[in-house]
């Protein structure tokens, strides 16, 4: 058979880069096949995608050398037009990649520019919105969507076009992870009755192995680095060597000390054989140390019986109660719409609460400024971009220091004494474009730790992070906390964060407080992880399955092990870019 | 952020009209409105709209917030005109009949309050007209039909476009906004001017660069699905002229002309009832 | 992802640089900078007038009565500066169009039109604020302000007031039309001044690039 992708001895270098960014990849995908590309950041995998879908060479220029079929033609002859007919792209960015005003348009955007006319259009749109099960949703506009649908949506509007390719650039990144599972799902039955070939680019590797793929190809600095079965990839050491998270099933069994043979089929929890590593699994279970942290009784902020709604008789937050006490480290789950970014919103004092008061150390804060607040309770955003003002680090960082017309001197100590414990402080009078993605997450916090709150609450520390950059992060987060004693609270929908990094978490499901438990007390409860769109963790299957009665002791004592084994060097040298 | 208005689904005729033709009528009506100043044509011509308006069945919880804004503006305006010019209706009318002296220069006419009632209808006729024209028309209907017409689908893509992310663009800017507002950037009247523009630049840029990222994954988006191939394109929203259509045409060309003439027939753009 | 830590370098270098990128790269690519309008284009267009619409209601009060400065100038004249006069003059006529539809329920036309010509104006020397070097420096910030000085005055003491003749006529009511505009040659020396001080911020945040 003849392959539909194939690059042999590929070399490509962006027109504003030195180096090239893929080196001699040779790689042949079969028309059918479901491929899944993993790498971290800055491994060249994304572009990969862009070679194949054609944004390289004719958005992004560069010099390529060796060659590029994608069904035994050369993009850069066809033109980005022409590739389109031949491979359908859904974007990370899934509000970006919504153009239409409704989501019928936006399906039918495609063929609107192919000038397919109108009655066949209503056809089309009609058949494939069906397929991925928006066909009640044609009227409905961008904001009136999940972003689970918008994503559906995006699937659609390159499926009305007959491609024979899907590519998939980081499905997954913006989801919470039951919608993150269904659009695995959907890729699947896609895969399955379309008879196309798919190709995804993740590195969330366990939520992407949900269904089953052909093969896994990763990449690492330029280069592929393996192109193996995912039961030999899984026994491999490739994933840790190349900065890559494994399924956490897998770390488990390495924890007891198990060898992963890919003859146990180790690609899905639920069908692996693990009759081999069951007694060393249980061994290891009995022997791991565990500690019970002993919570501090001091209160740091006390959201007290909170109610909220922006129209009334329709309440976003209905009795939202919880106390989060000093020098915890919290996360705030639930789905995406869940209302979390709401009660930060009421915390910082953008939104005032219909009933309901807010406690900082004991205090009642509900007639405090949002500057007033802001002096103890510090808000990082998601983005970067949305803080940064300021051309220079050490003005950014001064920012809210000299509004609040601290005499310079201070400032510039405080600025000073903050960037070193952000590791910034060698950059002080760098451009804050200089710097990478993780470093300005860095400057934001230093922005706001500078101003000595006693609460920082950070929205989706690390949406989009790599493995590296997520540890990078975290990492620093937790040494604040310790050092300095600081609350910090994270919204996220990242289960590994809740579960590595935070010793409680408070789940808001519609609007209402679901529970306020351990994460893995969270993440083992089905009925939990549901209502709110969270996921069984992986390590919950294992456990059962190897006959562990309580399966959360088995993901305390994991995550107990993880954090032992991070503090003891287990910094690999990978952790840091500075 | 404020609401602004927004097109709502309704089935009424004025629905299902042609977007270019709401414009036409939109345009036509303004202009007529703007050039006139006859009494008695402005009148037939607030009857007109608030008649169509009720047809568009537009209800307060659409428009109700801008409505106050612009009585409040109108209130202002109608001050300022005769803190400006309290003689404007003396000198349009040619006659002056005092009803009541205020202070210094400043006496309460006739021919004043004439004046000003005139400049109020006229608020009565435009603004029912933009707001339903706005309501009801369908932005990416109305692209289409532009582009029907002759005008580039580029640019008729470009304002549905616009539409599409002023709600992203508003959502941006609060979040941006208030992550300022917590690191105690005020946007208060009690700094100085300086710091006044400095701490909404401190807005501004993030919401620029923000803006410029979403521009780059919107092109390759569209770029990636083709826009742009052929020098036509059909349009899913697309609407066929119908009789309606060519009707209410005929009708707006009528009333425009027929208002124009009676303004300007006797050479003045005022309607005299002093004579 | 190179092409990220690239375009992280400086979101406003690369804005610059996405455009060199793209006139360099081929033939399609030419074909469509010959019309000069491409995709980037239409989408600046569409986001810069989302943009410049929700920043309507958004002023700051210059303590003079009825003085703002409108913060969505400087949106127009970004735009204008990289994107070019067509970029520039249609964001101005749509956007001012839109804004005052949607906000105040009137188009005020005799500001419409004035408000295209400054864009226009600033975006006929884009290719001169010397964006592929990623500096905004002192001789493009001179031509910067040449060109906005030179669009407000003809925009506001021309245009607008040509308009208000042709549409309104009476002097008076030159009052409401412009409402919150006090004499034509005023309005455009405190736009001129808050485009020079914009671009003053800009430069700012510019010069760091400059080797």
């Amino acid at each position: 058979m003849t392959p539909i992708i194939e690059f042999k001895d590929y070399t490509f270098k962006y027109r504003s880069q030195v180096e090239p960014t893929l080196r001699d990849i040779n790689l042949n995908i079969y028309p059918g096949e479901k491929v899944l590309i993993v790498g971290p950041s800055g491994s060249g995998k994304s572009t990969i995608a862009h070679c194949m879908n054609g944004l390289v060479p004719f958005s992004f220029a560069g010099d390529s050398t060796g060659t590029l079929r994608i069904k035994g033609e050369d993009p850069a002859k066809l033109g980005i037009f022409g590739m389109s007919k031949l491979v359908g792209t859904v974007l990370q960015d899934t509000n970006g990649q919504f153009i239409g005003l409704t989501v019928a348009e936006d399906i039918a955007f495609a063929l609107e520019n192919d000038k397919v006319p109108q009655k066949e259009m209503f056809q089309k749109v009609d058949e494939v919105a069906n397929v991925v099960e928006v066909d009640s949703l044609l009227s409905h506009a961008p904001w009136e969507l999940s972003g689970g649908q918008k994503q559906r949506v995006s699937m659609a509007g390159v499926m009305v076009d007959d491609v024979e390719i899907f590519l998939f650039d980081e499905p997954l990144a913006n989801l919470d992870p039951a919608t993150g599972k269904r659009a695995i799902d959907l890729i699947d039955k896609i895969s399955g009755t379309r008879k196309a070939t798919i190709v995804i680019i993740e590195h969330r590797l366990e939520d992407a192995l949900y269904r089953d793929v052909d093969r896994i190809v990763v990449v690492g600095e330029g280069r592929i680095v393996a192109d193996v079965k995912p039961d030999a990839l899984l026994a491999g050491n490739v994933l840790i060597d190349q900065g890559i998270r494994e399924p956490l099933y897998i770390t488990a069994l390495k924890h007891a000390g198990c060898t992963v043979k890919e003859q146990s089929r180790p690609q899905h929890i639920e069908s692996m054989e693990l009759e081999p590593y069951k007694e060393q699994v249980r061994k290891w279970f009995k022997g791991a140390a565990f500690e019970k942290k002993t919570l501090n009784t001091e209160s740091a902020l006390c959201v007290n019986h909170l109610d909220f709604s922006y129209v009334e008789g329709r309440p976003v937050l209905k009795d939202i109660h919880f106390d989060i006490r000093k020098k915890e480290m919290v996360s705030i789950v639930g789905k995406n719409g869940a209302g979390k970014s709401t009660l930060a919103g009421l915390i910082c004092g953008f939104l005032k609460p219909t009933s309901g008061a807010i406690y900082l150390n004991g205090e009642d804060i509900s007639d405090q400024s949002i500057k007033e607040r802001g002096e103890k309770i510090g808000l990082v955003m998601q983005s970067p971009s949305q803080m940064i003002s300021k051309p220079l680090i050490f003005e950014e960082v001064a920012l809210g220091l000299s509004v609040r017309g601290v005499p310079e001197e201070e400032i510039k100590e405080r600025v000073y004494e903050t960037l070193k414990i952000c590791g910034l402080y060698p950059f002080r009078n760098w451009p804050v474009s200089a710097l990478s993605y993780g470093q300005k997450k860095r400057v934001t916090i230093a922005s706001i730790l500078v101003m000595n709150p006693d609460v920082i609450i950070l929205d989706e520390p690390t949406a989009g992070q790599d493995y590296r950059h997520y540890t990078e992060i975290m990492e620093f987060l937790k040494s604040i906390n310790e050092k300095f004693g600081i609350t910090i609270v994270m919204i996220t929908h990242d289960m590994h964060l809740m579960l590595e990094y935070t010793d409680r978490a408070i789940v808001i499901a519609d609007g209402q407080l679901l529970a306020d438990d351990t994460p893995a007390n969270v993440l083992t409860n089905e009925v939990i992880a549901d209502k709110a769109y969270l996921k069984k963790t992986s390590l919950y299957d294992l456990a059962v399955r190897c006959g562990i009665p309580e399966p959360s002791q088995f993901v305390e004592r994991f995550i107990h092990h993880e954090r032992g084994q991070r503090e003891g060097g287990g910094r690999n040298g990978k952790n840091s870019d500075l | 952020m404020a609401r602004i208005l927004t097109y709502e689904e309704k089935d009424t005729w004025i629905h299902r009209l042609s977007g270019v033709t709401k414009l036409v009528f939109f345009l036509l009506w303004t202009l007529t409105s703007m050039l006139t100043y006859d009494t008695r044509v402005l009148l037939v011509m607030v009857v007109f709209s608030f008649v169509i308006y009720s047809m568009s069945r537009t209800k307060w919880r659409q428009v109700g917030s801008v409505l106050k804004f612009i009585a409040v503006f109108l209130v202002i305006n109608l001050i300022a005109i005769f803190f400006f010019a309290p003689y404007e209706g003396v000198n349009i009318y040619g006659s002056r009949t005092e009803l009541l002296h205020l202070f210094g220069n400043y006496t309460i006419t006739k021919e004043q309050l004439f004046y000003e009632f005139n400049v109020m209808i006229k608020y009565f006729t435009i603004v029912p007209a933009v707001f339903m024209f706005v309501v009801t028309t369908n932005p990416s209907e109305f692209a289409a039909s532009l582009n029907r017409i002759g005008v580039s689908y580029n640019i008729g893509y470009a304002i549905a476009i616009a539409l599409r992310y002023i709600p992203d663009v508003q959502d941006d800017f609060t979040q941006i906004k208030h992550a300022q507002e917590a690191r105690g950037i005020e946007m208060s009247s009690k700094a100085s001017f300086m710091s006044r523009v400095r701490n909404m630049a401190s807005i501004i840029f993030p919401l620029i660069f923000t803006s410029m990222d979403r521009i780059d994954v919107v092109s390759n988006a569209m770029e990636l699905r083709g826009f742009g191939k052929h020098k036509k394109r059909t349009w899913y929203a697309g609407r066929k002229f119908t009789a309606a259509d060519y009707i209410t045409l005929a009708v707006t060309v009528l009333i425009t002309v027929t208002a124009l003439v009676i303004t300007f027939y006797d050479g003045s753009r005022f309607y005299n009832p002093f004579l | 992802m190179k092409i990220r830590d690239f375009q992280s370098r400086d979101l406003w270098l690369r804005v610059a640089g996405h455009r060199l990128v793209v006139r360099k790269s081929s033939a399609e690519m030419e074909r469509k900078m010959e019309k000069r309008f491409g995709i980037k284009e239409v989408v600046a267009i569409g986001i810069g007038t989302a943009l410049f619409v929700a920043l309507t209601q958004v002023q700051i009060p210059l303590g003079l009565p009825n003085t703002y400065l409108q913060p969505r100038m400087a949106v127009l004249a970004f735009l204008a500066a990289v994107f070019g006069p067509v970029v520039g003059g249609v964001v101005g006529v749509i956007g001012h169009a839109l804004g005052d539809a949607f906000f105040y329920g009137s188009v005020w036309w005799s500001w419409v039109f004035p408000e295209a010509v400054v864009g226009i104006a600033i975006g006929l020397f884009a290719a001169k604020y010397a964006i592929k070097e990623g500096a905004f420096d002192k001789k493009a910030m001179i031509v910067f302000n040449i060109a906005q000085v030179v669009g407000n005055a003809v925009a506001w003491i021309v245009v607008a007031p040509l308009l208000d003749v042709l549409i309104y006529k009476e002097p008076a009511l030159k009052v409401i039309a412009t409402g919150r505009r006090r004499m034509s040659w005023q309005c455009a020396a405190d736009r001129s001044a808050g485009y020079a001080s914009g671009s003053r911020l800009f430069q700012n945040r510019c010069e760091v690039f400059e080797p």
